[in-house]
């Protein structure tokens, strides 16, 4: 793969992995929060 | 695709003979995935610490890049070997556990970055490459491996 | 004599509310614990950086000093959070803890690893100037990293079978594991 492929790639792969986390982690506080509320009222 | 029948095979198979039994070979199997977490982490940091101009910044990173790429494979080999053996031990378990397909997940993306992108791209001189480009890696690189780890252990408590 | 000051220590810590809290929370132990486990990657990674170099396994085209003084830092602030969270850790369990002969041998192990790396860092500075530059260092500076790379490999493994009960005070043993683990009331029950 040639230079400019391989950068757009690596932006490109960035921003969704980025997104995917931040996505996955925000569920992840979220179940705690509910379970931390079900459990403390 | 299915891979139910892998972790049945995976449960029934030698390995979890052993890594059910003793307990003590599991401590000390655990202790080199720990260990190859480490290194990995080690490695991950020094390269993207330095791509982020927070480490050694008076040695170029094309330098440090390069010098970490070997001791990673070492890591990451110990830790896929290390972690086959102590799935054995609770392979049923795994295949119903929300965490260990988040950390697959997250395992198989971050091997894809590693070897598909991070690598080819950062073997061109690293001036060449917009300074955005290199952070946005670097930061997607460490949050990448600190999920691995995190839901990693987060297996253990679900 | 010992064993029952560290007991009583352990018996007073575990009075305390905060001690019960963390202990009995839902989330809060985890975290500490994750948190200390994932603080092996900036702590132990550096320091696996560090001891590659002084073993002559990574950066051959770098000064060895350079390495050790660029990531002291790094280091030093894993270290700091690791040892804070596993001051919590041992908080939220101090009775338990204290008579682990795990937890035991892995504060030898860490005393140890300490004298290790302060003596390292004391031959480091005296002789550095001289194979500084070297891809691989003189035999003594190797044999400092690679004892430095065995202690924590000893620190990690005790510290993960601290949760085992192998050796728990409730279990039978004999009195020499007793006193070594310091199960005081077992201890005179056999006396």
């Amino acid at each position: 793969m040639n230079k400019e492929t391989l950068e757009k790639a690596a932006l490109g792969f960035a921003v969704v992995t980025l997104i995917s986390l931040a996505w996955f982690w925000t569920v992840q506080v979220g179940w705690v929060i509910e379970t931390l509320e079900m459990a403390y009222g | 695709m299915d891979l139910y029948p892998f972790f049945d095979w995976l449960d029934t198979s030698l390995l979890a003979d052993i890594s059910k039994a003793y307990g003590g070979v599991f401590a000390v199997v655990q202790m080199f995935h720990l260990l190859g977490i480490s290194m990995l982490g080690g490695m991950v940091l020094v390269g993207d610490l330095r791509l982020l101009n927070i480490v050694m910044k008076d040695i170029p990173s094309e330098v440090v890049i390069e010098n970490t790429h070997k001791w990673f494979n070492v890591a990451l080999v110990i830790i896929v070997i290390s972690g086959i053996f102590m799935s054995s031990a609770v392979a049923l378990k795994l295949y119903y556990n929300t965490m260990f397909w988040a950390k697959m997940a997250s395992l198989g993306a971050g091997v894809v970055f590693v070897y598909a992108i991070r690598r080819p791209l950062l073997k061109f001189d690293h001036d060449t490459i917009k300074p955005l480009t290199l952070r946005m890696m670097a930061i997607t690189s460490i949050l990448i491996w600190f999920t691995v780890a995190a839901s990693g252990r987060w297996i253990g408590f679900s | 004599m010992l064993n029952e000051l560290l007991l009583n220590l352990a018996r007073w810590l575990d009075s305390q509310s905060w001690s019960t809290s963390i202990h009995e929370s839902i989330y809060l132990y985890s975290w500490i614990e994750t948190t200390h486990v994932l603080t092996l990657m900036v702590f132990l990674g550096m320091l696996f950086v560090i001891d590659l170099r002084m073993l002559g396994a990574i950066f051959p085209n770098v000064p060895a000093s350079t390495i050790a003084q660029r990531l002291d830092k790094p280091m030093m602030i894993g270290f700091v959070v690791m040892l804070i969270t596993g001051f919590l850790l041992y908080y939220a369990i101090p009775v338990r803890t204290t008579q682990s002969l795990w937890f035991r041998i892995k504060v030898v192990l860490l005393i140890a690893a300490g004298i290790n790396a302060f003596l390292f860092r004391a031959k480091m500075q005296a002789s550095s100037n001289s194979w500084d530059l070297d891809p691989i260092p003189p035999k003594r500076i190797r044999i400092g990293a690679a004892l430095s790379l065995v202690l924590w490999a000893g620190v990690v493994i005790t510290g993960r079978t601290i949760a085992y009960d192998w050796f728990d005070c409730h279990k039978q043993l004999p009195y020499f594991m007793y006193w070594a683990a310091g199960c005081v009331d077992e201890m005179a029950a056999l006396q």
